[in-house]
């Protein structure tokens, strides 16, 4: 290969690793709005509002939990008068008509119970069920949206609601806490994403003036916001509130995340049930990419959804896989052609990596102290014990090559560092795979057992990226689009 | 009960749960004045672990 060529080849290496770093930089730049949020958030336009609220609870088979979520629903700091429950049976098998009919009896029909004689269309279907029975008459002022297994604090309804006292906002969302009963090693690893994904990533949003999605279990909508997006949610993709998110923003109306409202949801603790659940929301994900391909990178007067940090954030998420894979290539690529440059751009790269690494896991443990107290070993090694060792032997340079083998009077052969360095150099690939191992593992009773240790030394990050992997191939290849209801004990605390 | 007459612990909690006007601006300004606070102090601590971090390893070798 003549100098040019090999030329060429390393820039174009380089260009991939940098590609790489794309998300890092996104991440951190959201991590840098989130102290904005202390002098620019929607509070200063709050003010005491209690609209007339019903609360719509989708409900299939939810006998196990429906009983909590109502006694806490029926608790809330809210005037009794200004609220209404209607409970969506999307025909259950099991005791749930009798649960909803005797919370009825017991709060004075406060408590609504919707039968759906022919169910299983998806979660969808269901609310669009209850929001045409709120909007039949003209009591509703305001429609909340939840699931049937969270638990609200007595005073998040009212402090999103006062959002709603601002005519600009279309809706308001609240903090979703992992709040499980006795939490595993994956709801904690959930806990702490939720802070990141949620209490960090939304005050961030809510600076852009740009939110990406109200949670599902969690979205309080104004009588005119649910009117102006056509009085339903979307039933064509599998991400209706991301769907319903849009839809109120490009109308015109904002979207407002509320830290200060908390609801508890109980997650799945197991990767099997975790995977499930994701490749659902990453598929949504790519359905919501294409439905509002005109909104990207092209800002408007009426939204913020068009703006360049708002669409290169959403897209380093969504590609994150793709990044992972090119900062990979482009490593290895450079260890066979220029290995001086390929151990210059592998230091540099995982230096950004260890820089966004310490201080996004020390604001989100301080963002959140009740989830830090629950999930700190799961914020430290969020990234995977692999990954830490990855970002060691990029800051201390020949740590794991010379010095530790050097303790045991040990010496690395020539062929050992190359496997070695191009391990390291490879890691957020091989990650993703091990990722799909800990899924296969936890199928076989007798190696289960090993499936956490290795979710530990994969760690949670990568999982996420495999799972959209998954997602995006079986949205490739037309894979049936169902709506699987993820499975809960109703184990919350609180 | 009003804001002026709260000592204890938990007195917030239930002055804003009685749902007045003046209870609910009440707690709107104090969630304003919490996160001003929850946010400065995470940045400024986020900052110097942070910085720590950087001056321990001394930039890239």
């Amino acid at each position: 290969m003549n100098d040019v060529g090999r030329d060429v080849l390393v820039a174009l290496f380089v260009a991939l690793v940098g590609i790489g770093a794309i998300p890092v930089l996104a991440g951190l730049y959201q991590y840098l709005l989130v102290p904005v949020h202390a002098f620019r958030n929607h509070l200063r336009a709050a003010a005491p509002h209690l609209p007339r609220v019903v609360v719509i609870v989708p409900a299939w088979n939810e006998g196990a939990v429906l009983a909590a979520s109502l006694d806490r629903l029926m608790s809330l700091q809210y005037p009794p008068d200004r609220l209404k429950v209607f409970v969506v049976d999307d025909a259950s098998t099991d005791d749930t008509p009798d649960v909803v009919r005797a919370k009825a009896a017991q709060y004075d029909d406060r408590i609504v119970h919707l039968r759906r004689e022919q169910g299983g269309q998806g979660k969808a279907h269901t609310l669009n069920h209850g929001i045409r029975y709120a909007l039949s008459d003209d009591w509703m002022e305001a429609l909340l949206i939840m699931d049937a297994d969270v638990i609200y604090r007595p005073d998040s309804l009212r402090r999103m609601a006062r959002h709603l006292a601002d005519e600009n906002v279309g809706a308001v969302t609240a903090f979703i806490r992992e709040g499980s009963g006795r939490p595993g090693s994956v709801a904690r690893f959930i806990g702490y994403e939720y802070v990141t994904a949620q209490a960090a990533a939304r005050r961030a949003q809510n600076v852009m003036g740009a939110m990406a999605c109200l949670a599902g279990g969690a979205q309080l909508h104004s009588r005119e916001n649910l009117e102006a997006v056509g009085g339903q949610v979307d039933t064509s993709t599998l991400a209706e509130d991301t769907y319903t998110t849009f839809l109120t923003q490009l109308n015109g109306r904002r979207v407002v995340f509320e830290p200060a409202a908390v609801v508890l949801a109980e997650e799945p603790d197991t990767v099997t049930a975790l995977w499930k659940q994701r490749v659902r929301w990453a598929r949504g994900n790519v359905q919501i990419t294409r439905t509002f391909s005109r909104v990207w990178f092209r800002p408007s007067r009426k939204h913020h959804l068009g703006n360049l940090d708002f669409g290169v954030i959403w897209f380093a998420i969504y590609l994150l896989p793709v990044a992972m894979g090119f900062a990979a290539v482009g490593l290895v690529g450079l260890y066979f052609v220029a290995e001086l440059t390929a151990t210059q751009v592998f230091q540099g790269f995982w230096w950004v990596a260890v820089t966004a690494y310490v201080y996004i896991t020390v604001a989100t443990l301080l963002l959140d102290r009740e989830t830090a107290r629950r999930s700190w070993l799961q914020g430290l090694l969020f990234p995977g014990i692999g990954a830490l060792v990855v970002m060691s032997a990029a800051w201390f340079p020949n740590l794991w090559e010379e010095r530790l083998p050097g303790l045991l009077g040990l010496e690395m052969s020539e062929t050992g560092r190359m496997v070695w360095t191009l391990t390291l150099y490879s890691w957020s690939v091989l990650a993703m795979a091990l990722a799909w191992l800990i899924k296969v593992l936890e199928r076989i009773p007798a190696v289960r057992w090993l499936a956490t240790p290795l979710l530990y030394v994969v760690g949670f990050g990568p999982v996420l990226c495999a799972i959209t992997l998954d997602a995006y191939v079986k949205q490739a290849r037309g894979a049936t689009a169902v709506w699987d209801k993820t499975e809960k004990t109703g184990r919350v605390m609180g | 009960m009003t804001s002026s007459h709260r000592a204890g612990p938990g007195d917030d909690a239930r002055w804003w749960a009685t749902l007045s006007r003046d209870a609910l601006e009440d707690e709107i300004r104090s969630n304003r004045r919490a996160e001003r606070r929850l946010l400065v102090l995470t940045v400024l601590v986020s900052l110097a672990v942070t910085a720590v971090a950087l001056l321990l390893h001394g930039g890239v070798s």
